[in-house]
Protein backbone atom coordinates (compact mmCIF):
# COMPACT_ATOMS: atom_id res chain seq x y z
CA UNK A 1 0.00 0.00 0.00
CA UNK A 2 2.46 2.31 1.35
CA UNK A 3 4.84 1.38 -2.12
CA UNK A 4 2.05 2.49 -3.93
CA UNK A 5 1.67 5.27 -2.42
CA UNK A 6 4.87 6.25 -3.07
CA UNK A 7 4.65 5.82 -6.80
CA UNK A 8 2.05 7.64 -7.13
CA UNK A 9 4.09 10.26 -5.55
CA UNK A 10 7.04 10.01 -7.80
CA UNK A 11 4.30 9.94 -10.59
CA UNK A 12 3.14 13.20 -9.75
CA UNK A 13 6.23 14.57 -9.32
CA UNK A 14 7.22 13.77 -12.56
CA UNK A 15 4.17 15.20 -14.30
CA UNK A 16 4.51 18.33 -12.82
CA UNK A 17 8.50 18.44 -13.51
CA UNK A 18 7.59 17.81 -17.41
CA UNK A 19 4.59 20.30 -17.68
CA UNK A 20 6.90 22.95 -15.35
CA UNK A 21 10.09 22.61 -17.66
CA UNK A 22 8.22 23.29 -21.24
CA UNK A 23 5.47 25.80 -19.87
CA UNK A 24 5.15 28.45 -21.75
CA UNK A 25 3.71 31.61 -20.94
CA UNK A 26 2.23 33.99 -23.85
CA UNK A 27 1.44 37.95 -23.62
CA UNK A 28 -0.01 40.30 -25.79
CA UNK A 29 1.86 43.43 -26.58
CA UNK A 30 1.56 46.82 -28.62
CA UNK A 31 3.33 46.73 -31.70
CA UNK A 32 5.13 49.83 -31.54
CA UNK A 33 7.00 48.58 -28.16
CA UNK A 34 10.77 47.56 -27.95
CA UNK A 35 11.60 44.36 -26.75
CA UNK A 36 15.16 43.21 -26.48
CA UNK A 37 15.77 39.55 -26.17
CA UNK A 38 18.80 38.54 -28.32
CA UNK A 39 20.29 41.56 -29.69
CA UNK A 40 19.71 40.49 -33.08
CA UNK A 41 17.81 42.49 -35.78
CA UNK A 42 14.51 42.63 -34.65
CA UNK A 43 10.85 44.31 -34.93
CA UNK A 44 11.80 47.44 -33.77
CA UNK A 45 15.00 48.36 -35.87
CA UNK A 46 12.86 47.34 -38.68
CA UNK A 47 10.00 50.11 -37.31
CA UNK A 48 12.35 52.70 -36.76
CA UNK A 49 14.37 52.11 -40.15
CA UNK A 50 10.75 52.50 -41.68
CA UNK A 51 10.19 55.91 -39.81
CA UNK A 52 13.38 57.41 -40.67
CA UNK A 53 13.06 56.46 -44.31
CA UNK A 54 10.13 57.41 -44.75
CA UNK A 55 10.96 60.86 -43.50
CA UNK A 56 13.69 61.35 -45.28
CA UNK A 57 11.96 59.76 -48.97
CA UNK A 58 8.56 62.39 -48.38
CA UNK A 59 10.80 65.32 -47.37
CA UNK A 60 13.46 65.65 -49.89
CA UNK A 61 13.04 67.65 -52.82
CA UNK A 62 12.97 65.08 -55.85
CA UNK A 63 9.39 64.61 -56.28
CA UNK A 64 8.53 68.21 -56.47
CA UNK A 65 11.46 68.57 -58.75
CA UNK A 66 10.27 66.13 -61.33
CA UNK A 67 6.80 67.02 -60.81
CA UNK A 68 8.02 70.99 -61.56
CA UNK A 69 10.22 69.24 -64.80
CA UNK A 70 7.72 67.04 -66.25
CA UNK A 71 4.35 68.25 -64.86
CA UNK A 72 3.14 65.39 -63.27
CA UNK A 73 3.67 62.92 -60.06
CA UNK A 74 7.05 60.91 -60.33
CA UNK A 75 6.15 56.89 -60.46
CA UNK A 76 8.64 54.56 -58.59
CA UNK A 77 9.23 50.96 -58.37
CA UNK A 78 10.76 48.76 -55.62
CA UNK A 79 13.91 47.25 -56.90
CA UNK A 80 16.19 44.92 -55.48
CA UNK A 81 17.20 45.23 -51.73
CA UNK A 82 20.64 43.71 -50.66
CA UNK A 83 21.57 42.27 -47.56
CA UNK A 84 25.07 42.28 -47.31
CA UNK A 85 25.12 41.68 -43.23
CA UNK A 86 25.43 38.71 -40.91
CA UNK A 87 21.81 38.15 -40.29
CA UNK A 88 19.05 37.24 -42.03
CA UNK A 89 16.83 40.16 -42.44
CA UNK A 90 13.86 40.97 -44.83
CA UNK A 91 13.70 44.18 -45.75
CA UNK A 92 10.05 43.94 -47.28
CA UNK A 93 8.73 44.83 -43.58
CA UNK A 94 10.84 48.55 -44.29
CA UNK A 95 9.93 48.68 -47.41
CA UNK A 96 6.62 48.06 -47.45
CA UNK A 97 6.10 51.36 -45.04
CA UNK A 98 8.01 53.48 -46.91
CA UNK A 99 5.74 52.49 -50.43
CA UNK A 100 2.94 53.74 -47.83
CA UNK A 101 4.54 56.71 -46.92
CA UNK A 102 4.82 58.06 -50.66
CA UNK A 103 1.32 57.03 -51.41
CA UNK A 104 -0.35 58.14 -48.43
CA UNK A 105 1.78 61.71 -48.88
CA UNK A 106 0.65 62.17 -52.45
CA UNK A 107 4.46 62.85 -53.19
CA UNK A 108 4.92 59.88 -55.47
CA UNK A 109 3.23 56.72 -57.64
CA UNK A 110 4.01 53.42 -57.07
CA UNK A 111 3.74 50.65 -59.44
CA UNK A 112 4.29 47.19 -58.74
CA UNK A 113 6.98 45.04 -59.70
CA UNK A 114 8.84 41.63 -59.66
CA UNK A 115 6.46 38.17 -58.97
CA UNK A 116 3.44 40.33 -58.35
CA UNK A 117 3.45 42.01 -61.66
CA UNK A 118 3.42 38.96 -63.57
CA UNK A 119 0.75 37.78 -61.05
CA UNK A 120 -1.01 40.72 -62.88
CA UNK A 121 -0.05 39.92 -66.35
CA UNK A 122 -1.55 36.03 -65.78
CA UNK A 123 -5.14 37.61 -64.80
CA UNK A 124 -5.10 39.96 -67.65
CA UNK A 125 -4.34 37.92 -70.08
CA UNK A 126 -6.65 35.56 -68.36
CA UNK A 127 -9.51 38.34 -68.85
CA UNK A 128 -8.51 38.11 -72.65
CA UNK A 129 -10.90 34.75 -72.77
CA UNK A 130 -12.74 35.40 -70.04
CA UNK A 131 -13.93 38.51 -69.00
CA UNK A 132 -16.77 40.59 -70.86
CA UNK A 133 -15.40 42.97 -73.55
CA UNK A 134 -16.47 46.03 -71.22
CA UNK A 135 -14.24 44.81 -68.09
CA UNK A 136 -11.63 43.31 -70.04
CA UNK A 137 -8.04 45.23 -69.25
CA UNK A 138 -5.75 45.51 -72.31
CA UNK A 139 -1.95 44.72 -72.64
CA UNK A 140 0.60 47.43 -73.04
CA UNK A 141 -1.05 50.30 -71.36
CA UNK A 142 0.98 49.75 -67.90
CA UNK A 143 2.07 52.86 -66.25
CA UNK A 144 6.05 52.65 -66.45
CA UNK A 145 8.06 53.69 -63.46
CA UNK A 146 10.50 57.01 -63.84
CA UNK A 147 12.31 55.95 -60.53
CA UNK A 148 13.80 52.81 -58.90
CA UNK A 149 14.36 52.07 -55.45
CA UNK A 150 17.45 50.10 -54.44
CA UNK A 151 19.57 49.57 -51.43
CA UNK A 152 21.94 47.50 -49.12
CA UNK A 153 21.64 46.67 -46.02
CA UNK A 154 25.01 46.08 -44.45
CA UNK A 155 26.40 45.14 -40.65
CA UNK A 156 29.95 45.26 -38.81
CA UNK A 157 30.25 42.93 -35.57
CA UNK A 158 32.96 43.54 -33.28
CA UNK A 159 33.08 40.70 -30.23
CA UNK A 160 35.61 40.08 -27.09
CA UNK A 161 34.50 37.61 -25.00
CA UNK A 162 31.10 38.31 -23.59
CA UNK A 163 30.43 41.85 -25.12
CA UNK A 164 29.44 42.68 -28.25
CA UNK A 165 28.83 45.38 -30.38
CA UNK A 166 26.75 45.36 -33.80
CA UNK A 167 26.53 48.30 -36.54
CA UNK A 168 24.04 47.93 -39.34
CA UNK A 169 23.55 50.43 -42.00
CA UNK A 170 20.54 50.20 -44.46
CA UNK A 171 20.82 52.20 -47.60
CA UNK A 172 18.32 53.34 -49.76
CA UNK A 173 18.79 54.67 -52.99
CA UNK A 174 16.39 56.42 -56.08
CA UNK A 175 17.79 56.43 -59.18
CA UNK A 176 16.47 57.94 -62.70
CA UNK A 177 15.18 54.67 -64.83
CA UNK A 178 16.57 56.80 -67.89
CA UNK A 179 19.11 58.83 -66.93
CA UNK A 180 21.07 56.66 -64.01
CA UNK A 181 21.17 59.47 -62.03
CA UNK A 182 20.90 59.09 -58.20
CA UNK A 183 17.96 61.40 -57.01
CA UNK A 184 18.14 60.64 -53.52
CA UNK A 185 19.52 58.44 -51.37
CA UNK A 186 18.58 57.78 -47.67
CA UNK A 187 20.30 55.91 -44.77
CA UNK A 188 19.66 54.61 -41.34
CA UNK A 189 22.43 53.56 -39.30
CA UNK A 190 21.74 51.54 -35.68
CA UNK A 191 24.34 50.56 -33.43
CA UNK A 192 23.73 47.77 -30.30
CA UNK A 193 25.65 46.93 -27.01
CA UNK A 194 25.10 43.47 -26.40
CA UNK A 195 26.65 42.64 -22.85
CA UNK A 196 26.15 38.44 -22.55
CA UNK B 1 27.73 58.15 -119.40
CA UNK B 2 24.57 60.07 -118.46
CA UNK B 3 22.72 56.40 -117.15
CA UNK B 4 25.69 56.23 -114.96
CA UNK B 5 25.04 59.46 -113.40
CA UNK B 6 22.04 59.31 -112.88
CA UNK B 7 22.64 55.52 -111.65
CA UNK B 8 24.75 57.13 -109.19
CA UNK B 9 22.28 60.01 -107.80
CA UNK B 10 19.20 57.37 -107.39
CA UNK B 11 21.98 55.34 -105.56
CA UNK B 12 23.03 57.82 -103.42
CA UNK B 13 19.24 59.43 -102.71
CA UNK B 14 18.42 55.96 -101.58
CA UNK B 15 21.67 55.93 -99.06
CA UNK B 16 20.81 58.98 -98.08
CA UNK B 17 16.82 58.30 -97.55
CA UNK B 18 18.08 55.29 -95.01
CA UNK B 19 20.44 57.23 -92.70
CA UNK B 20 17.88 59.99 -92.58
CA UNK B 21 15.32 57.34 -91.81
CA UNK B 22 17.72 55.70 -88.74
CA UNK B 23 18.77 59.29 -87.84
CA UNK B 24 14.82 60.05 -87.25
CA UNK B 25 14.46 57.15 -84.77
CA UNK B 26 16.90 58.14 -82.23
CA UNK B 27 15.95 60.39 -79.70
CA UNK B 28 18.18 63.45 -79.46
CA UNK B 29 21.69 62.59 -78.09
CA UNK B 30 20.63 59.07 -78.34
CA UNK B 31 23.28 56.71 -78.91
CA UNK B 32 22.94 55.09 -82.26
CA UNK B 33 24.17 51.47 -80.92
CA UNK B 34 21.09 50.86 -78.17
CA UNK B 35 20.02 48.15 -79.47
CA UNK B 36 23.25 45.98 -79.06
CA UNK B 37 22.26 46.69 -75.54
CA UNK B 38 18.61 46.29 -76.04
CA UNK B 39 19.18 42.68 -77.31
CA UNK B 40 21.28 41.63 -74.79
CA UNK B 41 19.00 42.46 -71.85
CA UNK B 42 15.93 41.64 -73.67
CA UNK B 43 17.36 38.09 -72.83
CA UNK B 44 18.10 38.36 -69.66
CA UNK B 45 15.55 40.71 -68.55
CA UNK B 46 13.43 37.96 -66.31
CA UNK B 47 16.01 37.62 -64.09
CA UNK B 48 16.08 40.62 -62.83
CA UNK B 49 12.55 42.07 -62.67
CA UNK B 50 11.33 38.62 -61.09
CA UNK B 51 13.56 39.81 -57.92
CA UNK B 52 12.41 42.79 -57.98
CA UNK B 53 10.70 43.93 -54.16
CA UNK B 54 12.63 41.08 -52.72
CA UNK B 55 15.71 40.44 -50.54
CA UNK B 56 18.65 38.97 -51.86
CA UNK B 57 20.63 37.07 -49.01
CA UNK B 58 23.96 37.72 -49.21
CA UNK B 59 24.86 37.45 -45.45
CA UNK B 60 28.36 36.43 -44.11
CA UNK B 61 29.12 34.78 -40.81
CA UNK B 62 30.79 37.09 -38.18
CA UNK B 63 33.10 36.14 -35.47
CA UNK B 64 31.51 35.79 -32.08
CA UNK B 65 33.00 33.54 -29.00
CA UNK B 66 29.64 33.20 -27.44
CA UNK B 67 27.89 32.28 -30.24
CA UNK B 68 30.18 30.04 -31.47
CA UNK B 69 30.10 28.08 -28.04
CA UNK B 70 26.47 28.27 -28.10
CA UNK B 71 26.40 26.57 -31.70
CA UNK B 72 28.87 23.54 -30.44
CA UNK B 73 26.95 22.79 -27.40
CA UNK B 74 23.76 22.59 -29.66
CA UNK B 75 25.62 19.90 -31.85
CA UNK B 76 26.62 18.05 -28.50
CA UNK B 77 23.79 17.63 -27.94
CA UNK B 78 22.70 16.44 -30.99
CA UNK B 79 24.93 14.43 -31.16
CA UNK B 80 24.13 12.85 -28.03
CA UNK B 81 20.55 13.04 -28.80
CA UNK B 82 21.02 11.04 -32.19
CA UNK B 83 22.99 8.29 -30.08
CA UNK B 84 20.52 7.60 -27.35
CA UNK B 85 17.74 7.14 -30.23
CA UNK B 86 19.57 4.82 -32.34
CA UNK B 87 20.70 3.00 -28.66
CA UNK B 88 17.03 2.39 -28.32
CA UNK B 89 16.20 1.25 -31.53
CA UNK B 90 18.37 -1.25 -32.22
CA UNK B 91 19.56 -2.90 -28.24
CA UNK B 92 22.10 -4.54 -30.05
CA UNK B 93 23.94 -0.95 -30.83
CA UNK B 94 27.58 -1.24 -31.76
CA UNK B 95 29.12 1.55 -30.47
CA UNK B 96 31.82 3.12 -32.71
CA UNK B 97 34.91 4.63 -32.27
CA UNK B 98 33.73 7.84 -30.40
CA UNK B 99 36.89 10.03 -28.97
CA UNK B 100 34.92 12.54 -27.64
CA UNK B 101 32.76 10.97 -25.95
CA UNK B 102 33.99 7.56 -24.72
CA UNK B 103 37.63 7.33 -22.41
CA UNK B 104 40.14 5.03 -22.98
CA UNK B 105 38.76 2.43 -20.75
CA UNK B 106 35.34 2.11 -22.53
CA UNK B 107 33.18 4.14 -19.82
CA UNK B 108 30.70 6.78 -20.99
CA UNK B 109 30.23 10.25 -19.38
CA UNK B 110 27.60 9.29 -17.43
CA UNK B 111 29.54 6.49 -15.76
CA UNK B 112 27.68 3.95 -17.18
CA UNK B 113 29.92 1.14 -18.24
CA UNK B 114 27.66 -1.14 -21.06
CA UNK B 115 30.00 -3.89 -21.66
CA UNK B 116 28.43 -6.03 -18.89
CA UNK B 117 25.38 -8.51 -19.69
CA UNK B 118 23.25 -5.22 -17.97
CA UNK B 119 24.10 -2.86 -20.78
CA UNK B 120 20.89 -3.64 -23.18
CA UNK B 121 18.03 -2.42 -20.35
CA UNK B 122 20.13 0.13 -19.70
CA UNK B 123 20.43 1.56 -22.57
CA UNK B 124 16.92 1.07 -23.55
CA UNK B 125 15.72 3.05 -20.77
CA UNK B 126 18.26 5.44 -20.74
CA UNK B 127 17.10 6.07 -24.66
CA UNK B 128 13.60 5.94 -24.15
CA UNK B 129 13.58 8.57 -21.19
CA UNK B 130 15.74 10.85 -23.28
CA UNK B 131 13.43 10.42 -26.18
CA UNK B 132 10.30 10.93 -24.07
CA UNK B 133 12.23 14.35 -22.24
CA UNK B 134 13.20 15.84 -25.80
CA UNK B 135 9.53 15.04 -27.54
CA UNK B 136 7.72 16.67 -24.42
CA UNK B 137 9.51 20.18 -25.08
CA UNK B 138 7.67 19.91 -29.01
CA UNK B 139 4.30 19.68 -27.43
Amino acid sequence: MKTIRVKYKALFLIIIMISMSCSRQITRVATDSTIEVSGRWNDSDSRFTAEDLSNQIVNANWASDHTIKKGKKPVVIVGLIRNKSHEHIESETFVKDIEKSLLNTQRAKVVQGGKMREELRGERADQQNNASVTTMKKFGLETGADYIIQGNINSIVDAHKRDKVVYYQVDLELIDIQSNEKVWIGDKKIKKFVKN
Amino acid sequence: MKNIIIILVVFFGYQGMLKAQESKDLLGLQNPNYEVSLKKYDSIRSSYTLQQGTTLQETYTARDPIEEKRERRAQRRLRRHERALARAQNPTYAYGYDPYYFNAYGVNGYGYNYSNDLSVPVAIGLGVLEVALWSTCFW
